[in-house]
């Protein structure tokens, strides 16, 4: 998920369904630096545990709605 | 404490190296058995296991669900059981038993069962013996609704069984279908919360296996510039379905599951229903048919075998009786695509939404290796409901009731859901009839979607109307399973 004008501190989901807290975007915008909000059960992270990961690890935002892509390629092609 | 993914779980940054979900994630998420948690949050929901009419002529019927196998029965007073398919006494296989005014009787030496598992007789011992007192076998209670026979394997008290509106409005069609799909019940789910998919395995790769048949000239483009151009020369069952572009997808949650949100190329977001009200999906194993009356529903026989049913409640076509008895609902057997004996598709089997999902479904391997697998930003729902389930298998394991398990009568009289193709009524939660519901489902062809294609009422109607019927299900030499390394 691209991270442009997500602002620190906004909850995220990632693919593996864990909450994290986005602390700052690095690596000309393709890493994110997190902290586990919610983990899942039987997954290697735990709450609170700092991780930088790929902004291709994250599905959206978290929220009453999960929402996909703005447009998908079909609309855009 | 700052961690680099340089080892552990998910070692590279790099797209594609990571790890979705660990392969214990994933058996958490799919294995029923009895003591998985998975499980045991199945337990606490009703499963539909067969129709009521199915005991009609054959009051006896073997039943695997959740990793047990038990035999159904209907005694000769109506009563149903579900009990223990092996006899307590030499475990010979109770669906050869007898029925009686009152429970099932061994067909080896005449031990008798009521429906609660307890031996009321044992014809060879003495007469004065308090032996079968003292034998029981395992039971689950089971109730009819719509026509459907329901168990439960959970802890009791059971909850209700919940009256979704399919299964009790009045003035409705009701009918049946059901397929052995030979996979886990988790890959079909997910297909569910997985909206993006209707525009390619029904919509771009179903034009593919048209063109294969012949039917079309050319299948048209993935992105819907070329349109599709039919065979004015061929004749066939099913009409064309309009292409579905979305222009972005959701999910959220609601009261009884998930509403998946559609939105189409056109359409705005403030008015479109779809987006603004979704689709529901009833937690944890059923959705609401394309229809708005009628229901898919996921029911885990084991591990890697999945009871399909599609459950209609059709508005009536002119004649038709709306007054079915439970028995005389018609129960039906939808056939799964496999392949020929080279391991390749079978075209004539892919022609209909139905056959294309049991394709995906069962290629993906008899259960899904998650944890190989890629997910996208489009696949937001499948997320929402892999957490959501493992939210409520926690609930479970803390002791408590996991969502929509209904326990209130006055809640239980019926219950509605939203649906986008539903009138203004749906916003406060209620509704009443399509928008454009008509008379009898559908025109006169038969339509492409879900079990369309075999249904019985479809096949005559059609016949009725003279439009063209499907041609006979081509037969298979493999499962789809069998040549799929999943």
């Amino acid at each position: 998920m691209e991270l442009n004008g997500v602002d620190p501190g906004t909850h995220l989901v990632t693919m593996s369904g864990d909450i994290v807290e986005l602390l700052e975007v690095t690596g000309k915008g393709i890493i994110a630096r997190v902290r586990y909000v919610e983990v899942l059960g039987g997954g290697g992270a735990n709450v609170n545990d700092e991780e930088s990961i790929s902004i291709d690890d994250i599905a959206t935002i978290d929220g009453d709605r999960f929402v996909g892509p703005p447009h998908t390629a079909s609309t855009s092609a | 404490m700052l961690r680099t993914r340089t080892a552990g779980r998910n070692a590279k940054l790099r797209r594609g190296e990571r790890t979705l979900l660990t392969e214990e994630q994933n058996d958490r998420l799919t294995l029923v058995g009895p003591g998985t948690p998975m499980g045991e949050l199945m337990r606490r929901y009703w499963q539909p296991i067969a129709g009521l009419s199915e005991l009609k002529d054959n009051p006896t019927k073997a039943v695997r669900l959740l990793g047990e196998d038990l035999v159904l029965y209907r005694d000769e007073s109506g009563v149903l059981g579900r009990i223990d398919a092996s006899c307590a006494h030499r475990r010979v296989n109770m669906l050869f038993g007898i029925p009686e005014e009152h429970g099932l009787r061994c067909a080896y030496h005449g031990w008798l069962y009521d429906e609660t598992g307890q031996c009321l007789e044992m014809p060879a011992e003495s007469v004065d013996s308090t032996f079968s007192s003292r034998v029981k076998l395992k039971a689950y209670p089971v109730q009819s609704l719509g026509g459907l026979v329901f168990a439960y394997l959970g802890p009791e008290p059971a909850p209700l069984l919940p009256h979704y509106y399919p299964f009790v409005e009045e003035g409705r069609v009701r009918s049946i279908g059901w397929t052995l799909v030979t996979c886990n019940w988790l890959q079909i789910m997910e297909n569910s919360l997985d909206p993006i998919h209707a525009e390619y395995l029904h919509g771009y790769f179903s034009k593919y296996v048209l063109q294969r048949l012949g039917v079309l000239n050319h299948r048209g483009d993935i992105y819907g510039k070329r349109p599709f151009e039919p065979n004015p020369d061929a004749q066939y069952w099913r009409k064309m379905s309009p292409s579905m572009r979305h222009a972005s997808a959701a999910c959220s949650r609601f009261e009884h599951g998930i509403l998946k949100h559609r939105l189409l190329e056109g359409e705005a977001e403030e008015s479109s229903i779809g987006w603004q009200i979704g689709h529901p999906i009833v937690f944890p194993n059923l959705e609401s048919g394309t229809g708005g009356h009628d229901f898919q529903i996921r029911v885990p026989m084991d591990d890697t075998h999945t009871y399909y049913v599609y459950y209609y409640a059709d508005p009536p076509r002119e004649g038709e009786d709306t007054n079915q008895a439970e028995e005389d609902i018609p129960v039906y057997n939808v056939p799964i695509a496999g392949v020929d004996g080279d391991g390749l598709p079978i075209w004539g089997q892919l022609d209909n939404n139905s056959g294309q999902d049991h394709f995906a479904w069962t290629s993906q391997g008899a259960r899904t290796k998650r944890h190989l697998e890629k997910l996208g930003q489009s696949d937001v729902g499948i997320i929402l409901f892999r957490r959501m389930l493992s939210e409520q298998m926690q609930v479970v394991e803390d002791g408590g009731d996991p969502m929509n398990t209904v326990r209130d009568p006055e809640k239980n009289e019926i219950i509605w859901l939203p649906f986008d193709r539903m009138n203004d009524e749906v916003i406060d939660g209620k509704r009443a009839t399509r928008k454009k519901e008509k008379a009898g489902g559908g025109g006169e062809m038969i339509p492409a979607g879900s079990s369309g294609k075999f249904k019985p009422r479809n096949i005559e109607h059609a016949k009725r109307m003279g439009a063209p019927v499907p041609p006979p299900f081509p037969s298979s030499a493999k499962t789809v399973v069998e040549v799929s390394p999943g």
